[in-house]
């Protein structure tokens, strides 16, 4: 569910798309939820919540939820940003949009981290794939 | 109410005929398919939180939320209901702001959520989705005109049975026995934030209305038992 990312990998993506700032707590996606964006945390806490207990929690660097939005798998935790952190969001359409810009910085993440072989098992985003190489 | 996550087709949705995305060609709903998130938020679930950054929007298939905003004086307000077929988060969203409400799930409710960028793209390649989008924010907004002169020129008691013939329209069932049982449960606190009205007039108006022979509850659920008693009231107090 998380990936770290190095420093280099964190500003390049921030160079490439801004960061969003979250004033309020926030339950991003509940457990058993799909994730609605995948996120990288910049700034602040992210807390991993299980049956509304503290699993664990996140500091600044590390991506979350990114194969499961990908895949469609619900997750074993939920994502719960506290306040005055700052993330970066991976909607679905800007990682299918990465996929058919090999420039992009986003490309070239994914790839890194092999996220974009990861999509080989959801049928459904392959098909995705295959029409926006089409 | 235990449901698991659903795999709704666009085409196939029930809601689709009420919301915005009713006339879009089938190349855009296979993609809205393979883009959207659907989720299910239980009872008092948050899907945002007023103050934060929007990410996409939300579509309503099965279920209510509330919208909410916190005054000055730290009194929550409910502003308005979204129901099956109503799309919520698009007002930040266009006007690049953060959410000004808070919506949270008043029952179990499934939600499909739509990213920014998918929004975004879609309007450049089918602009009918603006227009039915600028359609559905006009009948909102002339929703709010509405509700806006209702505050000023109607009583609370007024409000309060116009309320009751909006749940109706909106979430009432038809017993065998010609009764209409509103299908949401709400805290006299909820309508009372509803209608701008104290709890204790809510509470006196409902016990007025059930004394006439006019209401009548089962538990928590409020059941009209003449429904064109509560439309003379309205249509002769207009």
């Amino acid at each position: 569910m998380k990936l770290q990312l190095t420093s280099n990998e964190l500003g390049q993506l921030s160079q490439e798309l801004g960061p969003v700032h979250f004033s309020h707590d926030f339950n991003f996606s509940y457990q058993k939820q799909i994730p609605q964006a995948g996120i990288v945390l910049l700034e602040g806490e992210i807390q991993l919540l299980k049956n509304n207990r503290i699993q664990e929690t996140i500091s600044p660097g590390f991506m979350l939820g990114i194969k499961n939005l990908l895949n469609e798998i619900p997750l074993k935790s939920g994502l719960f940003i506290l306040k005055e952190s700052k993330v970066i969001i991976l909607n679905k359409t800007q990682i299918l949009e990465g996929l058919k810009n090999p420039s992009s910085k986003l490309h070239w993440l994914m790839s890194k981290k092999e996220i974009f072989s990861s999509l080989k098992s959801a049928s459904h985003l392959h098909k995705r794939k295959n029409d926006t190489y089409s | 109410m235990k449901m698991s996550v659903p795999q709704i087709s666009c085409e196939q949705c029930s809601s689709r005929k009420k919301s915005v995305f009713c006339d879009l060609k089938k190349k855009f709903l296979e993609a809205i398919d393979l883009t959207k998130i659907t989720n299910i938020y239980k009872k008092g679930q948050i899907i945002f939180h007023e103050g934060n950054p929007p990410l996409g929007i939300y579509c309503i298939n099965k279920g209510v939320v509330k919208l909410t905003m916190v005054g000055k004086n730290g009194r929550e307000s409910i502003i308005r209901l979204a129901v099956p077929g109503d799309m919520i988060g698009y007002r930040s969203l266009f006007s690049s702001e953060n959410y000004l409400a808070t919506a949270t799930a008043l029952e179990d409710s499934v939600i499909c959520f739509l990213d920014k960028n998918f929004i975004q793209k879609t309007f450049y390649e089918d602009p009918s989705l603006a227009f039915h989008l600028i359609q559905h924010m006009s009948r909102d907004m002339g929703n709010a005109e509405s509700r806006m002169t209702s505050f000023i020129q109607r009583s609370a008691p007024e409000r309060i049975i116009e309320f009751l013939l909006f749940l109706e329209k909106s979430f009432g069932v038809k017993l065998p026995t010609g009764k209409i049982k509103i299908n949401l449960k709400l805290t006299r606190e909820e309508i009372a934030s509803l209608v701008g009205a104290t709890n204790e007039t809510v509470i006196r108006c409902l016990s007025d209305l059930k004394g006439r022979g006019i209401l009548e509850q089962d538990g928590k659920n409020l059941i009209i038992l003449n429904k064109s008693e509560l439309e003379n009231f309205i249509a002769t107090s207009a």
